[in-house]
């Protein structure tokens, strides 16, 4: 199933008559990224995000993960890292890998963390904003590195 | 004196422009001056709007399109279909004398063509360097953006940004231009203003945040809840609706804030930010009221 070209991509359902959006269906993004190029990230990550068929709050749950995921590499894993933006059936996944110490799935929180809790918070937001949240170590020399991916569905 | 478009009474970051709106952006450096042209086009043709594209008539077309392409999707495609259309303003008048009435009329056209091929609206996006590369009379210009374009917005159809080289135009051009224009753009993506709120009630201290809280504003974010802490009214007002993006890291301080604080503390924000609070806790938080949409 490619992208829908149905049904408004950014706004409501609705739209408004006019000539259809066509939605090229190999659009994919990847991209190096550091800390300065987080807000322009957002913007080309938004921009994609519609055109692979996610619109309002579904788009708002991707922007607001893939931001966690760059955020973490960032911050805990060398500057920055590597970010993939793709289609994959039904879904529209956001893969970010870093070059960093590399962590288990295990230490996601499964009930939400306290307020005053430092860490933890991030990653547990993930996982209730997508429908689905995987975490696996990268494929470098060492240190591996993780790679983190979040897919929402297309609806 | 340094230009201050912030002073301006609406001011949004570009993706928060709606039809019908007129702003004003101004630029000092070529990031800034794309990141906007960028934004603004590219959310044009995911929105299927028509976009037109006034460019600075010095920079070569290959180099506009790279440009567009830092800020999202290959423009290829919508610039073969004509849903992105790079125009010069001299287009507008040609082969006649430069007139700000032909101008008009110019723009005037190209809406009403883009309407009769059945995009639902049509946003320009237009770099005042067209003034000097053309020689129009800079009085003239003026007067056409405060006073003589307000036509062309009324049926919410039509979108414009103009974006000003601050380099290139003086202070007093400057100040006039976006005092004539309803609204002001942000400078680009990953900027934060914290503004007091003009009358937020008797008893209350009220900030308003216009633009992004990520790890990039991490600093003017924090000094803003600072400033909230540090004061003495009994009531607490945070108007977030001018906020395009709230990371996690911001909502969780400002839901801390709101719990160690004691006072009453209200969030404005839009329903994408209240989804964030309440799923962060907020209705844990008795003395919190969240007035999302």
């Amino acid at each position: 199933m490619g992208p829908t070209t149905q049904g408004s991509p950014a706004g409501g359902p609705q739209r408004p008559p006019g000539p259809r959006v066509h939605l090229a269906a190999d659009h994919r993004l990847e991209t190096d990224f550091t800390s300065a190029d987080l807000p322009r990230l957002r913007v080309v990550l938004g921009e994609y995000a519609a055109r692979l068929g996610l619109a309002g709050s579904r788009r708002n749950a991707l922007l607001l993960s893939a931001n966690e995921l760059a955020d973490n590499a960032i911050r805990h894993a060398g500057g920055g890292g590597l970010l993939k933006l793709y289609r994959r059936g039904a879904l529209v996944c956001c893969c970010v890998s870093d070059s960093g110490p590399g962590f288990d799935v295990s230490v996601i929180p499964e009930r939400p963390p306290q307020l005053s809790s430092p860490t933890g918070w991030g990653l547990w937001t993930v996982r209730q904003l997508t429908d689905g949240l995987e975490v696996g170590p990268g494929s470098g020399p060492r240190p591996l590195g993780a790679v983190v991916t979040c897919c929402v569905r297309v609806v | 004196m340094p230009f201050h478009a912030e002073e301006h009474t609406r001011i949004v970051p570009v993706e928060r422009l709606r039809p019908g709106d007129h702003a004003f952006a101004s630029y000092a450096d070529e990031e800034s001056r794309w990141s906007t042209i960028g934004s603004f086009a590219q959310t044009g043709i995911t929105r299927g709007e028509r976009v037109l594209l006034f460019a600075d008539p010095a920079v070569p077309a290959a180099t506009v399109l790279e440009h567009l392409e830092a800020y999202g999707p290959p423009v290829g495609p919508p610039l073969k279909r004509g849903q992105l259309k790079l125009l010069t303003m001299d287009r507008m008048w040609r082969p006649r004398e430069i007139s700000v009435e032909r101008q008009m009329a110019g723009l005037r056209r190209e809406v009403e063509e883009a309407l009769h091929e059945g995009y639902p609206t049509v946003r320009s996006a237009i770099d005042m360097a067209w003034v000097a590369a053309f020689g129009a009379d800079v009085e003239q210009v003026l007067w056409r953006e405060s006073k003589g374009c307000h036509y062309l917005f009324t049926d919410a159809h039509y979108t414009e940004i103009c974006t000003y080289d601050e380099t290139r135009f003086s202070g007093d051009v400057l100040d006039r231009a976006a005092a004539g224009h309803p609204t002001a753009l942000l400078k680009g993506p990953g900027t934060l203003l914290v503004l007091p709120i003009a009358e937020p009630g008797s008893g209350t201290y009220g900030l308003r945040l216009v633009g992004e809280a990520d790890l990039s504003t991490r600093e003017p974010f924090n000094d803003a809840l600072r400033r909230i802490a540090e004061s003495q009214e009994p009531r607490v007002v945070l108007d977030l609706t001018e906020l395009s993006f709230l990371d996690v890291y911001c909502a969780r301080a400002v839901l801390r804030m709101a719990a160690e604080d004691g006072r009453r503390v209200v969030i404005r924000c839009d329903g994408i930010h209240a989804h964030t609070f309440l799923l962060l806790g907020a209705l844990d938080i008795p003395q919190l009221t969240v007035e999302g949409e």
